[in-house]
């Protein structure tokens, strides 16, 4: 038991206790807090420079995302197209990056699926769940900064 | 998470977790992340942020760990330190705000204390329901106070108290003061008993 400072006794230390648990409840930490946190930590480690959409300066963030059925970024190495279809019925998702062998991953809150360029550097993923989404293209050469995508609603 | 565990190591898990970090333990870094942001949380949202500010604010803060961890000399004021950070922040996207002037520290507004979402309200039980009526009378500067050091325990008290500005040697009746004040309404309060 640790001793209690200035004086206070039990009661001050149930009453810090009751209203830590009612903070939970009125004002709790949103569920995916630590989840991005943890998301910008790893982009930061890798020193990840961030794509822009092209024909628009301002990178797009979760609130305000797009809803776009193509989008094109851009970065200092390199350009993703995506284009969102459908296929019986299941949003399906092609994209066009700058080369073949480049791995893209589809990035969706805490789900991350890989995919490689092919030769005339398509990647695609099908079936995709609807909502927000990003891109993190690994470095084109070795030594270089992966790229991420500001998210877009799919 | 009891509250005997809280009590004893929220500054020394942090701590501990902040060593391990530096000596190239990412998953510590995790662990500090988990352990620390709900503090951080409360220190923006008592800054007045809302919760969008807030998010980004506490975000910041742990980039700006990140960023300056070798600076930190002692492991053990990591806590302080990233409560102190996020507060700045919050300070900083306030002046944004407002356009307040820049050399003013700013004036803390209590955040808006009411739960807005039905199903928030709902799954608070009558003592938490209670609790908060009588929280929200408190003055602003005490709300702040009370509801950052209560993330902590015992050992993390000052620390905490001290880096949401209460000057070390007024900290014990400063927070003494808010705290004696919460708990004299709730002990008046017939319907509320302390479990």
């Amino acid at each position: 038991m640790t001793e209690l400072p200035d004086h206070m006794d039990d009661i001050d230390v149930a009453v810090l206790d009751a209203l830590r648990r009612t903070l939970a409840l009125a004002d709790p930490v949103p569920d995916h807090l630590v989840g991005e946190i943890e998301f910008s930590l790893s982009l930061a480690a890798m020193n990840a420079e961030l794509a822009l959409l092209a024909d628009d300066a301002v990178g797009v963030r979760a609130p305000t995302a797009e809803s776009a059925d193509s989008v094109t970024f851009t970065s200092s190495t390199m350009t993703l197209m995506v284009v969102i279809g459908r296929d019986d019925g299941e949003l399906r998702i092609d994209a066009w990056v700058s080369g073949g062998g480049i791995t893209v991953e589809l990035i969706q809150g805490a789900h991350r699926t890989p995919a490689v360029s092919d030769l005339n550097g398509r990647v695609s993923w099908s079936p995709v769940q609807p909502g927000l989404a990003r891109f993190l293209i690994s470095p084109l050469t070795a030594g270089g900064r992966p790229v991420i995508t500001p998210a877009i609603e799919l | 998470m009891t509250a005997r565990e809280v009590e004893e190591s929220l500054t020394t898990r942090a701590a501990v977790a902040f060593i391990e970090y530096r000596e190239g333990d990412l998953q510590a870094l995790h662990r500090l992340v988990a352990a620390v942001t709900p503090v951080l949380w409360h220190v923006a949202r008592s800054c007045g942020l809302s919760q969008q500010n807030a998010e980004d604010t506490v975000q910041t803060a742990w980039l700006k760990l990140v960023e300056h961890a070798e600076g930190i000399v002692a492991p053990e004021a990591v806590l302080g330190w990233l409560c102190t950070t996020t507060k700045r922040e919050a300070w900083r996207v306030q002046r944004l705000a407002r356009t307040v002037d820049p050399l003013e520290e700013p004036e803390t507004e209590p955040v808006d204390e009411t739960p807005h979402d039905p199903a928030q309200l709902a799954a608070m039980n009558d003592e938490a329901r209670r609790l908060w009526g009588h929280f929200v009378t408190l003055s602003p500067r005490c709300q702040q106070i009370l509801r950052v050091v209560c993330m902590g325990g015992a050992p993390d008290y000052a620390a905490l108290a001290e880096a949401m500005g209460v000057p070390i040697g007024s900290i014990g009746p400063t927070r003494g003061r808010c705290l004696a004040a919460l708990r004299r309404a709730l002990l008046d309060d017939p319907h509320w008993s302390l479990t």
